[in-house]
């Protein structure tokens, strides 16, 4: 019993009952994704020249568009703008992650065939409706338009729809909620991004308000002179309200202007159609950057966009926080 | 210039030394913590110490505690785990009584010593999410000091204070900052850094009614730890040998940031022994979380690079909103059964429940200091044996406790959809357990 006594008494003196150290409770904090991002810094033991995800030496990369891949890879379409007098086509590609080499490179996926399309289809947007993936895309040149495609076959062929389903606009983005398809895209006659219904009838009917609109009275705003390239994300939050995130790019002289220094910027809504954007003046990623793409992940964000590397626009990484 | 004012800012925002009260979130002791903490007019050996020092003049011989006792959560934003840090170490617990002429006395002295770090002060970035009452509170020392009279056979009071140490201190630098080349930088590092005591009143009254019946009521001082750092950054910019680029260059950076706060209370409770085996005791807290602050760091930054000024732009001293926590009601129910008693050797079976509500409200803006109402279900058991030869003649008290709380969900919504954090559901339970030795000379 006195052993029994001893061993008690050291056993609550207490030495090695100890539960494993933990981060101090900075693990998995919640996080919409808004921004600010940074680029990806370049790692030595990598196989991805970071920032740098998608490049090509005979194309331009544009307009990424970005979906989850089942193994936590990524799926990303693209505008491939051949360096000479080809046309522009859709590209997919696929990596197993944004400091990976792709494991399956760029290729062309959709190209232009339907009369209203001008021979020229780019700024793919895809999302996904159940088991069908929605492919909207910008074409035409004299008349700008935005076409529908359709694939039950996750990508791997595509149905377009013979009419575009919204003229007059340019780089669409989407979203499915409740079944209804949402667009967001620019304008042919307006400045701004504007958000469109899904009519039911194939064709979708535009809020004359836009969505985001150009500040060129706002000092300092990174967006005075144009805004572009919406990416409209839908999120479910954990008290069930939704939550319409929209990053664009902005521009701070008009878009034409090669001192232009385009970067991109947020805003955010709880039903897609009364938005707000930071107090802030600044983009949520330096310039230069347009056409941003963003998958919202567990602990923070990751964006695509477009840059130039060597004169030539290619596909760029950043990431949140 | 940049890099330098992160590095301060790093530095401002690390962690020093010094102090609020793991027996407060866990309890103090396998008998109080079984029993949920009813305590206050229960309290029968040296953790009266911590929940009510007037019952330390009941003490009729030398008491030691010696117990240790873990805390391991496990709290959840959307589902996932923060990964709170756990909290577990050492208690001890004394209680001497003595005569001083007539009157019957005793003195006594409760610690809580943390295995992980004697204490933890940081301060987080006024925006990120964070358990605001389990993040940071449990990881201190808890140190306290007591002396209870006994007038007459029924009454007694107690008092005493609790001791921490709050941190102010500067990090000067004085010399050369090298420019364009950082290495030649010849700089001279002097800290100044001082703990400062802080004391906080414990005080605590017992009255035992009926021969059955006793009542308490204790007093808990409230704390907070006042952390004042600078850095504070003077000399030539330039390189050596040379004119310098800026002559006389001045950076300070100014934090003030308060941690572990802990809010005054006031616990009313009663002791009944309603049969020879069968005790019940509750409590009633109040909690004065009302005073609690924003604990995010006010920085005031001062920089003089003489004509460089104008390249430099400070960002403007963020105002921190206010945390808007509310007084909180906390009752607390214990039951202790004596299961066994034969020949001095007694079993013991406890129990405890606890209903604590937040005192956060919904985080609705930009600061996530997030809490939910806990209840908390103990569990326990003792023996008592009565002597273990010449080396251990009183009667020897063995305990051991468990106990688990649950954070009932909440939802928080944002006002605004541009929070960068969101809508967001905390939730989660917390697992502590103890063992406790109590013995008599």
């Amino acid at each position: 019993m006195r052993a029994a006594a001893i061993v008690a008494a050291l056993a609550v003196a207490g030495c090695g009952l100890g539960v494993g150290d933990s981060s101090g409770g900075s693990d998995n904090l919640p996080t919409l994704a808004a921004g600010p991002y940074a680029r990806l810094r370049p790692a030595a033991a990598t196989a991805a020249a970071e920032p740098w995800l998608l490049t090509a030496t005979d194309a331009l990369l544009r307009d990424p568009a970005l979906l989850p891949r089942a193994d936590g890879g990524l799926r990303v379409w693209l505008t491939i703008d051949p360096v000479g007098d080809a046309p522009p086509e859709i590209g997919y590609a696929e990596l197993p992650g944004p400091r990976d080499a792709p494991d399956r490179v760029v290729a062309r996926v959709v190209a232009a065939d339907q009369p209203w399309e001008e021979g020229r289809v780019g700024a793919p947007a895809v999302v996904a409706d159940g088991d069908r993936l929605l492919l909207f895309y910008q074409g035409g040149v004299a008349a700008p338009a935005i076409g529908r495609a359709e694939s039950t076959d996750d990508g791997a062929t595509w149905t377009k729809a013979a009419a575009p389903v919204l003229a007059g606009a340019r780089a669409p983005s989407a979203a499915v909620v409740d079944g209804v398809v949402h667009l967001f895209a620019t304008l042919s006659d307006r400045p701004g991004v504007f958000h469109a219904v899904d009519d039911g009838r194939g064709g979708f009917t535009v809020d004359p308000t836009p969505v985001v609109a150009p500040r060129p009275d706002v000092d300092g705003a990174f967006d005075r002179a144009a805004v572009a390239d919406p990416c409209v994300l839908v999120q479910e939050l954990a008290t069930g309200r939704l939550h319409w995130s929209l990053w664009f790019t902005g521009f701070d002289l008009d878009p034409g202007d090669e001192r232009a220094a385009p970067s991109v910027g947020y805003a955010a809504s709880f039903d897609g159609t009364n938005w707000q954007r930071p107090g802030d003046v600044g983009p949520v990623l330096a310039a230069p950057a347009t056409g941003p793409a963003v998958l919202v992940r567990q602990h923070g964000g990751l964006m695509l966009f477009s840059s130039q590397r060597n004169l030539r626009d290619a596909i760029a990484a950043a990431q949140h926080p | 210039m940049r890099r330098a004012a992160l590095l301060a800012i790093a530095a401002a925002s690390a962690p020093a030394a010094a102090a609020a009260n793991p027996a407060d979130l866990f309890g103090f002791g396998a008998r109080g913590a079984a029993m949920g903490g009813a305590q206050a007019a229960a309290a029968s050996d040296g953790t009266a110490n911590y929940y009510n020092p007037a019952l330390l003049a009941r003490a009729g011989d030398i008491r030691i505690d010696v117990g240790y006792q873990l805390a391991a959560p496990s709290l959840l934003v959307d589902g996932r785990d923060l990964h709170v840090d756990g909290s577990r170490g050492v208690a001890i617990d004394l209680a001497v009584p003595g005569r001083l002429g007539r009157l019957a006395l005793a003195v006594g002295t409760a610690v809580f010593l943390p295995d992980q770090q004697l204490t933890r002060i940081r301060t987080l970035p006024p925006t990120q999410p964070r358990f605001s009452l389990y993040d940071n509170r449990p990881q201190r020392l808890l140190l306290a000091a007591n002396v209870a009279i006994a007038i007459g056979d029924r009454l007694s009071l107690g008092g005493g204070i609790a001791y921490m140490s709050s941190a102010a201190g500067t990090v000067a630098l004085r010399g050369v900052l090298g420019f364009p080349d950082r290495n030649d930088s010849d700089l001279d590092l002097a800290i100044d850094v001082d703990l400062r005591t802080i004391r906080y009143p414990e005080l605590g009254a017992a009255l035992r009614v009926l021969p059955w019946l006793d009542v308490g009521v204790t007093y808990r001082g409230g704390f907070r730890l006042v952390i004042d750092q600078a850095f504070d950054l003077r000399g030539d910019i330039g390189s050596p040998g040379r004119d310098p680029i800026v002559a006389d260059a001045y950076f300070k950076l100014h934090s003030i940031s308060q941690d572990q706060f802990q809010p005054a209370q006031l616990v009313a409770g009663a002791w009944a022994r309603l049969t020879p085996r069968l005790g019940v005791a509750f409590d009633l807290g109040w909690h004065r979380w009302s005073a609690f602050e924003n604990p995010a760091a006010h920085i005031a930054i001062e920089l003089d690079v003489g004509e460089f000024n104008d390249l430099v732009d400070l960002p403007p001293p963020a105002s921190l909103a206010a945390a808007h926590f509310a007084d909180i009601a906390v009752p607390r129910l214990g039951v202790e059964w004596i299961a066994h008693a034969a020949g001095g050797r007694q079993l013991l079976l406890r129990a405890g429940y606890v209903f604590e509500p937040s005192p956060a409200p919904e985080q609705i803006g930009e600061s996530n200091f997030i809490d939910n109402d806990k209840h908390t279900a103990s569990l326990g058991a003792g023996v008592v044996l009565p002597h273990l030869g010449a080396e251990v003649p009183r009667p020897l008290g063995l305990d051991a406790f468990v106990a688990l709380t649950v954070l009932a969900p909440r939802d928080h919504h944002k006002l605004s959809p541009v929070d960068p954090v969101g809508d967001y559901r905390s939730s989660g339970r917390v697992l502590s357990a103890g063992l406790m030795s109590r013995w008599r000379f």
